[in-house]
């Protein structure tokens, strides 16, 4: 037991894995309701059509343009004019798994400011490598607000 | 707003995704790898879902299935230096290979699809083949080399079976670091997900205990494709009512494979795996081929 406790795991994994873990679990059950109640009427879809296009084989523009009444190929984050739709919160749930991982990595990196022995381990290696990974995740993030 | 005439079709179509995904993730957990290279092949080879569809829902599956393990994990034994050190090329290349996949479909029509459809063959077979000539190390020996030693990547940890703390020094992490920016691009481009390359890359390369490779690999892919599937999420490649039953049914059957895992023979079941892998990879190489003339 003292074993155990002398070996615990550095927190900036800890909290990496516990944020993105848990919004990623908020984020599946928000997609499921969503789609449940898309299903049952409150849609964007003609699902019906959706089905069928899916498996014939078109793009997402296309099952875009032509099997939602709104008719147009959608980017970004569309879905939060929608959210009292069905797919509105669908696309939310799943948006908060994919971001989910995002926000873990900025509570990662915020937590190894609490020490400089951590902030600077092997001349700031991992600091510089989670700034890496942040900075491509946020880079994306941004491309896909100006959308 | 249009509502639905028909909703047996649409229900129908959700539990036929949940019960295909839900066998894959079950058989995929029991021999030890995630889902996400069956699911993307057998989507490709043997339906007409388009490309960007099926890999942005692979990618969001092995997304969602190595975080929640990555949470579980990061409590105990796996590696977050080891984590971050290959989760940056790794997010860097699956980046690149995620717009590099989007540009093959959206430039190149039919014939990128083709291509794609060929390369994934290849790469599928390949990791068939794999499966047949990898063994794994539970505590594999090792002194550690000089570089590697410099990175202080080492974390010990406490090994419940053991009731003792494990300590054991890597090797070879420049070799890993180069690795990963390949299976990155391969698992960006294909939405393949990436355990059956990181994993043995930790444990064989780095020479890493099993267990830290296994459950600090996890983490790797839980990080990088969360980068990788940005680009597919931006351009609309998911479709609630098909990501949804995917995801659901991936994470259910690895969820209840793992606890059947425990009392199967993992060795015939790995057999099994290949078997399925090598015939997908043929089936895609035909259609690839097919495809392109």
């Amino acid at each position: 037991m003292d074993d155990e406790m002398r070996v615990k795991s550095p927190l900036e994994g800890r909290i990496y894995g516990e944020v993105s873990g848990w919004l990623t679990i908020i984020g599946i059950l928000v997609a499921i309701a969503g789609v449940i109640i898309g299903i049952s009427g409150n849609s964007i879809f003609d699902y019906q059509s959706t089905v069928k296009d899916l498996l014939s084989g078109l793009n997402e523009e296309k099952v875009w343009e032509k099997d939602t009444y709104m008719h147009t190929e959608l980017h970004g984050y569309w879905f939060l004019t929608i959210l009292h739709t069905g797919d509105g919160i669908a696309m939310f749930g799943i948006a908060t798994v994919v971001y989910g991982g995002i926000a873990g990595m900025i509570c990662l990196f915020a937590s190894m400011f609490r020490s400089r022995e951590i902030l600077f381990y092997k001349k700031g290696l991992y600091t510089i490598l989670a700034i890496t990974i942040l900075s491509v995740m946020l880079l994306l993030a941004w491309e896909a607000s100006l959308h | 707003m249009q509502t639905l005439v028909v909703i047996p079709t649409t229900i129908k179509f959700f539990v036929e995704i949940f019960a295909f995904c839900f066998s894959i993730g079950f058989v995929a957990i029991i021999a030890g790898t995630g889902g996400g290279v069956l699911f993307t092949s057998f989507l490709l080879g043997f339906t007409s879902i388009h490309p960007d569809i099926v890999r942005a829902t692979g990618l969001l599956s092995a997304v969602a299935g190595t975080r929640m393990g990555a949470q579980t994990y990061l409590r105990s034994i796996a590696n977050i230096r080891i984590a971050l050190f290959l989760a940056a090329p790794y997010t860097v290349f699956a980046v690149i290979g995620a717009y590099f996949g989007l540009y093959l479909t959206g430039h190149f029509g039919s014939y990128g699809v083709a291509i794609l459809k060929l390369m994934l063959g290849l790469i599928v077979l390949f990791i068939g083949i794999l499966y047949i000539f990898i063994k794994k190390t539970e505590y594999p020996e090792s002194e550690g080399d000089r570089i590697t030693q410099k990175l202080g990547l080492e974390i010990p940890y406490y090994e419940k079976s053991l009731d003792r703390v494990v300590e054991y020094k890597l090797k070879h992490a420049p070799l890993a670091f180069l690795i990963c920016c390949g299976v990155g691009f391969i698992s960006g481009t294909f939405g393949l997900g990436a355990g059956w390359a990181i994993g043995p890359t930790i444990n064989l390369i780095m020479l890493a205990p099993l267990k830290v490779a296994t459950t600090t690999s996890a983490v790797i892919i839980s990080i990088g494709d969360t980068a990788a599937i940005v680009p597919y999420f931006i351009s609309g490649s998911l479709i609630p009512i098909f990501a949804v039953p995917a995801v659901m049914g991936l994470m259910v059957g690895a969820r209840i494979g793992a606890r059947v895992a425990v009392r199967t023979k993992a060795r015939y079941v790995r057999y099994i795996l290949t078997l399925i892998l090598l015939f997908a990879g043929i089936r895609l190489v035909w259609v690839g081929l097919w495809m392109m003339r």
